[in-house]
Order: structure tokens, then C-alpha cells, then sequence
């Protein structure tokens, strides 16, 4: 190998290695961990005050708001489970009775999820998730979905 | 109709597998009238496809909701122009929507290539035939819109399209991003051919130079108006959550700009040839796997999609290409490797070589962290997610360094750049970013990255007026034509180089919006008529309330008056309207928009016997550059697609 040809190879492997080394860093202290109701009560203590991301459904007529509108509480529920979470800021238009939900935030042990980023599973950008009408209902369940 | 959509889809299944067989044997046996029935069985598919999405459309457009995909996507009252998206908006009808598209392309391709290079176009039909075919497969067995619904139901009306999608930009933004993803279909055929073929000069390249440009244009307007659409009709504030999907566009786009400067190499100097091969193969593969993140569901995105069946066969078919792909590159690495060599750091073929590296760099975390989640849970049983401070973290520093490359690499030289020509092409650059440095520092802008971001778009911007200046005065003064003729001529005479040069432009543009949003303001409050809310140097007064009956919802409509350091400014009336159909609140965004910043406003909700509403103020600096940024983007790839007119024997005989 030339010279010329290892001052290559050394300068591609310095700037490769650097990227890497952006990449790997950003994930430290970026990462979340997305845990089901189960596994939080599960776990629990071990993950007081790490981030976290949890998907489940509004539990119908649990939703409080406040005077304001910009705080709310509700009770998100998966698999006969409940989870009481708390919210600060505008909820999404979705966000109602029934709706699925991601929520981000971190749990203690007062037993309440405080979330800072609260989505609700908007019909998709295709798929036309949107209120069955009485017809498409009554044949979706003939279809067994 | 539809019975006439199904047999052409048939139909269309089997010509695609005798065309491959076809094609393959004409090579083979060197037999031109057999190509030629190849040639003829390709534009027979584009025909039959055409059939069959013109009677997919027929159906939405008569409602006949006898049909599952018509009844699940429109209504009677859906308008007739989303009648139309709706073709697009459910997973079959997508699916061969996406196959009409690459017919129609080969039907082009064809029809381009069948005289002068025949060679090539065997090999490249067989390639496109096996991807039509996989599109045939799942319309024809497990996605078909053709779908009735079972004997004995009646349904009265469809379900409607999602009212989030009734808006003008997802008529052309989803297409586009087709359009694109697609488009590197042909290169890619063009490639895996010459492999076939052992043809490896730069003859696949040059011959679908344009087709790559094409595709690369129509996904970067995709992706553009995608994140326009998001801005004006989701109302969060942003044009760019990281959302898998949004990534699953942006990773081909990355791969492909690599590839749009890499072939440059090859063609100047005859080097990167396995590279190149590694490119064309990663951005077509990139594509499929974004038609597949979008439409399978494997990772959970807020853009929920259902998960469905097709899911699988994607996975196959990714599988296919990867195998395929890698035992012709294994096959064929002898002959393809060059002795060219680099010949100095300071020279353009390094920053090209650079500029790859960057990009693969990008797109590999960007792939990282979308995947990171599926990776996470089989490795560590744990499923852990990445979101956008992730995303950007990483890759604000990474693009603020492409963003210094995008000015330095035009300046370099081909081979090496001396110390002379380094000092007379950066000087000005240099002095004007000094300049810039501190009076940014004191007008506010003082952290880390916004700051060097800043400093590198006057560099890289003067640097490319720069370029402009000199070619044209250079013209000017041996041509005598006056200066705005010289500048449109030399342009003229270097398309892909000030096209190229235009298009480094328009990123410094988008650069100045990504910029802007480190000085974003996000206000929410609850107002009671009358009273007011600060953001940044505005302030936003509720002066007044109005509910209104449309035809298909009723509208809460807030007047808010501006004021800006006390003085009117304009008014904002946002709404939140209630759709009688689906019963769902929807946002409508109002926005101010100007060079400086946009103020745009969101109404939560009105409540109480005094109309109190609930009201989110975002003021978002520079976020037109963008927009703008996406306008230079498309005109100068376009200078750079325009054909350089050869010399014909009329013309050499004048």
C-alpha cells in the first residue's frame, strides 16, 4: 500500500469512526422504552423517572378536564387494564372516549403516568380509519372483523 | 366494470410472466423479433394496467359500493376529485396505482431505448417485469380492489374519505412520492442488466441519467409537500416529526442524491463503479421498503395503518432483491473494479467520496432509528423507541457538515486543488462568512448550532453566487452579450452543472427554514373574549366568536387580532369544525405568512357560556424558505434534466 493510499484509508477511517460515534451517542439518553400496562406495573420501581412510550385506549367517560382545557386526566386502558394518566396542553382532535393512544412521559410512584406528549392515533394518512358508518359496521362484524 | 378490471389484471399477470421469459430468451438467442414481442408485451401490461385502474375509477366515481374498497373510501357525497384520490388512498387500490405508474414508465422506457439500445433492454424489461409481476401478485391474490362484498349486503353509503385527506395537497403529494419511489425502478433495471449483460461501461448510466434525476426530483417534491401538507393541515406547529413513514420517503432520497454524484465520478473518471452498482441497488431496494413501511405496518406510527397481509410477501420480495442483487455484484466484481485512484484530499473526487460517506451516514441512522425498535425487542427483548430528539441530535451535525461540503466541493478542482486556486475561489466566501459571524452573534443568535448554521449558508450561498458571477461576467466579456443573456446562456450551455449548482442553492434555502425553527415559539392559553396572549413580539387578541353551519359540519370560528410591538398586523381565524359524518373535531390551522415568520394559530376548542377558547400561537421563523427551497429545487433540476441537443447531420451539413 502507497502512502498516498493509507493517508486515505486513515482519513475515511477517522471521519467514518466520528459518525459513528454521533450516531451511537444519540442514543444515549434518547432512548424510550415501550412498555405495556402489564410490564409497567411489573417492573415498576425500575423504571421510576425513565421515559417511556404506552399505547392503549381512552377508557370511556374517564376523561377530566380542566377549566382551562389545557390539563387533563383519563384513564387509558389495555387489556382490561387501567393506568390513570395526566396531561398538560391541547389534546389532539382524536383524542376522545375510545380513542387509541400513544402517551409519552414517565411514571412514579404517586401511581400516576404524567405524559408530555400525548397522540391519539389519528385515522392514518390512507387508511380511512374514521367512524364506520351503521352499514360498514354491520358488515364488518359479518366479516368477522 | 369490475369484472372488466379483474381479467385485464389476469390477463396481465400472465403476459408479465411469458414477457419475462421472452425477453430473457430474446437476449439469449440474440433474436430481434423477439425482443420486439418483449417490447410488445410490456406496452400490452402499461395497456391492460390502464384498464384496469380506469375501471377501479369508474367504480369510485359511480359509487358502487357493491364493492368493498369503493364503500370503504368514498361516500355520495365525497366531491369527485377525492373520488379520484381514493384511488390511492386504500392499500389495494394504492397497490396497483403504484404498478400503473411503473408500466407507464416502462411503456416510456421502451419505447425511448428500443432503437439504440438494444443491448440493454432484454435484461432491463425482465427486471421490470419481475417487479410488475410481484404487484400483479398481490392485486390479483391478496390485495384486489376489485373485492365485492359478500352476496346478501346492501350498503346504502360508503364510509367516506378521512376529512384530513380532503385537502388539495394530498391530491399531488402522495403521486409525487410514487412517482419517485418508482422512478429508480428503471435505473436499477438498467443496472441489474448491465450485470447480466457484463455491458459495465457507463452506458446504463448515461442511458438513465434522466430517469434518476426524474425520480430524485419527484421524491424531494414529495416529501416537500408532504411536510407542507403536515404544517397547514395537522396542526402541531412542524412540517417534520421523523415519523416512520416520513422516513421511509427520505431514506431512497438520500441513497439517491449519493447516487446522482457518485455516477459523476464514474463518468469523469471512471471510478466507484461497484459503488455506484451498491447505490442504484440500496436507493431501489429503499424504495420497495418504503412502499412496504408504509402499507404494512411493522413499526407503529401515528399515521396508524392496519396491518394486513401483504406483509410477508413484501418481506419476500426485499429478500429477493437483496439475493439478487448481491450474488450479481459478487459475480461480477472482477470486471467491474477500476485501477483509477484518488489522487489528492483536496480535490473534488474526495468531497464527492465525502459527500457519500455523509449521506449513507444519514440515511443509515435514519434507518437505525426507525428499525431500532423492532431491533431492540429481539435483541434485548425490550422494545425501545427513538423519536425526534434522537433523529436530531444526530443528524443536525452531520447535515450542518453536508452543508459546508455543498459550498467547499463545487470550489475544489478535479485531481488536486492548488493553494493558488483554493485562495482565489474561497477568498470572497470566507470573508463574507467573518463578516456574517459576528453580526449574527449580536443579533441573538448565539447557540452552537443555529450560530455555525447561519455562518455556513452565507459561506455556502455567496460561494454559489460566486460561481453565477464569475461565468457569467466571464461570458459577458468575450461574448458581449449583456449580462442577464450571458447568465441564462452559460447556463444553457453547463446544464447539469448550474443545474446542479441551482439545486445547492435551493438547499441552502431549506437550510434557512430548518434554521429558523431554533426560534420557535409555542404559546397556549385559554381566552376569554377580549382579552390577550403574548408569543415572541406578538400579541393576539380573542376579539371575537362566530359558529357556522356548513353543509357537512358546523364550524367554531375565533377572530384573533394581531398586534405586533402594539401596532395591527392582520388577523388570524382559526376554526375547529365537528363533521356531521364521522363525527370528528377537526383542526383548521390560519396562518400568517412572510418572509420573517409565520404566525400561525390553532383553536383547541370553545367551552363555557362565554365563549372561552383555548388557543395555541405558534410563531415559526424563515419557515417559507423552505417552500421556496422546494421551488428552486424542482426548476433547477429541471435546467439540469433539459435535453444537451446532439448535433445532428442536418445541422453539420448547414
Amino acid at each position: 500500500m502507497t502512502g498516498k493510499q493509507k493517508k486515505f484509508l486513515i482519513s475515511g477511517l477517522v471521519i467514518a469512526a466520528a459518525l459513528i460515534l454521533i450516531i451511537a451517542t444519540g442514543f444515549q439518553g434518547n432512548q424510550v422504552f415501550y412498555v405495556t400496562v402489564d410490564e409497567l406495573y411489573a417492573k415498576a420501581p425500575e423504571l421510576y423517572g425513565e421515559r417511556i412510550r404506552m399505547a392503549g385506549n381512552v377508557k370511556e367517560g374517564s376523561i377530566e378536564k380542566s377549566e382551562d382545557h389545557l390539563f387533563t386526566r383519563f384513564k387509558m386502558v389495555q387489556e382490561g387494564q387501567d393506568l390513570p394518566v395526566e396531561y398538560e396542553g391541547i389534546t389532539p382532535d382524536m383524542f376522545k372516549d375510545g380513542a387509541e393512544v400513544i402517551v409519552e412521559g414517565t411514571y412514579s410512584k404517586s401511581g400516576v403516568f404524567k405524559a408530555d406528549n400525548l397522540m391519539a392515533k389519528c385515522a392514518s394518512r390512507y387508511e380511512g380509519d374514521v367512524t364506520d358508518t351503521e352499514a360498514m359496521k354491520d358488515y364488518k362484524e359479518g366479516q368477522g372483523y | 366494470m369490475a369484472t372488466l378490471g379483474n381479467i385485464s389484471l389476469q390477463v396481465a399477470f400472465f403476459l408479465a410472466i411469458a414477457g419475462f421469459f421472452v425477453a430473457i430468451y430474446a437476449r439469449k438467442q440474440s433474436r430481434e423479433d423477439l425482443m420486439e414481442a418483449a417490447n410488445r408485451i410490456v406496452i400490452g401490461i402499461g395497456i391492460l394496467i390502464t384498464v384496469g385502474v380506469i375501471a377501479l375509477l369508474r367504480e369510485l366515481m359511480i359509487s358502487n359500493f357493491q364493492i368493498e374498497y369503493v364503500a370503504q373510501y368514498t361516500s355520495r357525497n365525497t366531491p369527485w376529485n377525492y373520488k379520484i384520490t381514493a384511488l390511492w388512498a386504500g392499500q389495494d387500490g394504492s397497490l396497483l396505482f403504484w404498478n400503473w405508474i411503473l408500466s407507464i414508465y416502462a411503456v416510456v422506457a421502451v419505447v425511448q431505448n428500443r432503437k439504440r439500445n438494444l443491448n440493454l433492454l432484454p435484461y432491463a424489461i425482465a427486471t421490470i417485469l419481475v417487479v410488475q409481476l410481484f404487484f400483479l401478485i398481490l392485486n390479483n391474490f391478496i390485495a384486489n380492489p376489485f373485492q365485492p362484498v359478500p352476496p346478501g349486503f346492501t350498503i346504502p353509503d360508503g364510509q367516506g374519505l378521512n376529512p384530513q385527506l380532503q385537502n388539495p395537497g394530498m391530491m399531488i403529494h402522495p403521486p409525487m412520492l410514487y412517482l419517485g419511489y418508482i422512478g429508480f425502478t428503471i435505473p436499477f433495471a438498467f443496472a441489474m442488466s448491465a450485470m447480466l449483460t457484463g455491458k459495465l461501461d457507463n452506458l446504463w448510466i448515461t442511458s438513465t441519467r434522466r430517469w434518476t434525476l426524474f425520480a430524485w426530483l419527484c421524491l424531494g417534491i414529495g416529501i416537500t409537500l408532504g411536510g407542507k401538507w403536515a404544517y397547514v393541515e395537522l396542526g402541531w406547529g412542524g412540517y417534520w416529526a421523523w415519523d416512520p413513514v416520513e422516513n421511509a420517503s427520505f431514506m431512497p432520497w438520500l441513497t439517491g442524491t449519493a447516487f446522482l454524484h457518485s455516477v459523476i465520478i464514474q463518468e469523469k473518471k471512471n471510478m466507484l463503479r461497484v459503488w455506484n452498482m451498491v447505490l442504484i441497488m440500496l436507493t431501489f431496494f429503499l424504495s420497495i421498503f418504503g412502499t412496504f413501511l408504509t402499507r404494512s405496518g411493522v413499526i407503529s406510527s401515528v399515521h396508524s395503518f392496519t396491518a394486513s397481509a401483504i406483509g410477508p410477501f413484501f418481506s419476500g420480495f426485499l429478500v429477493i432483491i437483496i439475493l439478487a442483487s448481491v450474488t450479481l455484484l459478487i459475480w461480477r466484481m472482477d470486471v467491474l473494479k477500476t485501477r483509477n485512484q484518488l489522487e489528492s484530499l483536496t480535490s473534488r473526487e474526495s468531497s464527492f467520496l465525502l459527500n457519500n460517506l455523509i449521506f449513507i451516514a444519514i440515511c443509515f441512522s435514519v434507518l437505525w432509528g426507525t428499525m431500532f425498535p423492532l431491533v431492540s425487542e429481539a435483541v434485548r427483548g425490550a422494545k425501545i423507541t427513538v423519536g425526534p430528539p434522537f433523529f436530531n441530535q444526530v443528524n443536525v451535525p452531520i447535515g450542518l457538515l453536508l452543508l459546508l461540503l455543498t459550498g467547499v466541493g463545487p470550489l475544489l478542482a478535479w485531481r488536486r486543488t492548488s493553494f493558488e486556486s483554493f485562495k482565489r475561489n474561497f477568498m470572497i466566501p470566507i470573508v463574507l462568512a467573518l463578516i456574517a459571524a459576528p453580526v449574527f452573534w449580536f443579533a441573538g443568535v448565539q447557540s452552537l448550532y443555529p450560530f455555525v448554521s447561519a455562518v455556513l449558508i452565507v459561506f455556502v450561498g455567496s460561494s454559489i453566487i460566486q460561481e453565477f458571477w464569475k461565468g457569467m461576467t466571464a461570458r459577458h466579456r468575450m461574448t458581449g452579450e449583456n449580462h442577464f443573456r450571458a447568465l441564462v446562456n452559460m447556463t444553457l450551455k453547463n446544464k447539469s452543472r448550474f443545474g446542479g449548482y441551482i439545486v445547492h442553492l435551493a438547499i441552502v434555502f431549506y437550510f434557512i427554514g430548518f434554521t429558523g425553527s431554533a426560534f420557535n415559539v409555542e404559546v397556549e392559553k385559554t381566552l376569554q373574549p377580549g382579552e390577550e396572549m403574548q408569543a415572541g413580539m406578538f400579541s393576539f387578541v380573542y376579539s371575537n366568536h362566530q359558529q357556522l353551519n356548513r353543509p357537512n359540519h358546523v364550524a367554531q370560528i375565533v377572530e384573533l387580532e394581531v398586534l405586533k410591538e402594539g401596532k395591527p398586523y392582520g388577523k388570524l381565524y382559526p376554526e375547529k369544525r365537528m363533521y356531521f359524518r364521522s363525527n370528528q373535531p377537526n383542526t383548521e390551522v390560519d396562518i400568517i405568512q412572510t418572509w420573517r415568520e409565520d404566525l400561525y394559530a390553532t383553536l383547541a376548542g370553545v367551552s363555557g357560556d362565554n365563549n372561552a377558547a383555548t388557543i395555541r400561537i405558534f410563531v415559526n421563523p424563515l419557515v417559507q424558505w423552505i417552500w421556496i427551497g422546494g421551488a428552486i429545487l424542482a426548476f433547477g433540476t429541471i435546467i439540469a434534466m433539459l435535453p444537451t441537443k446532439p448535433r445532428t447531420i442536418a445541422e453539420k451539413s448547414k
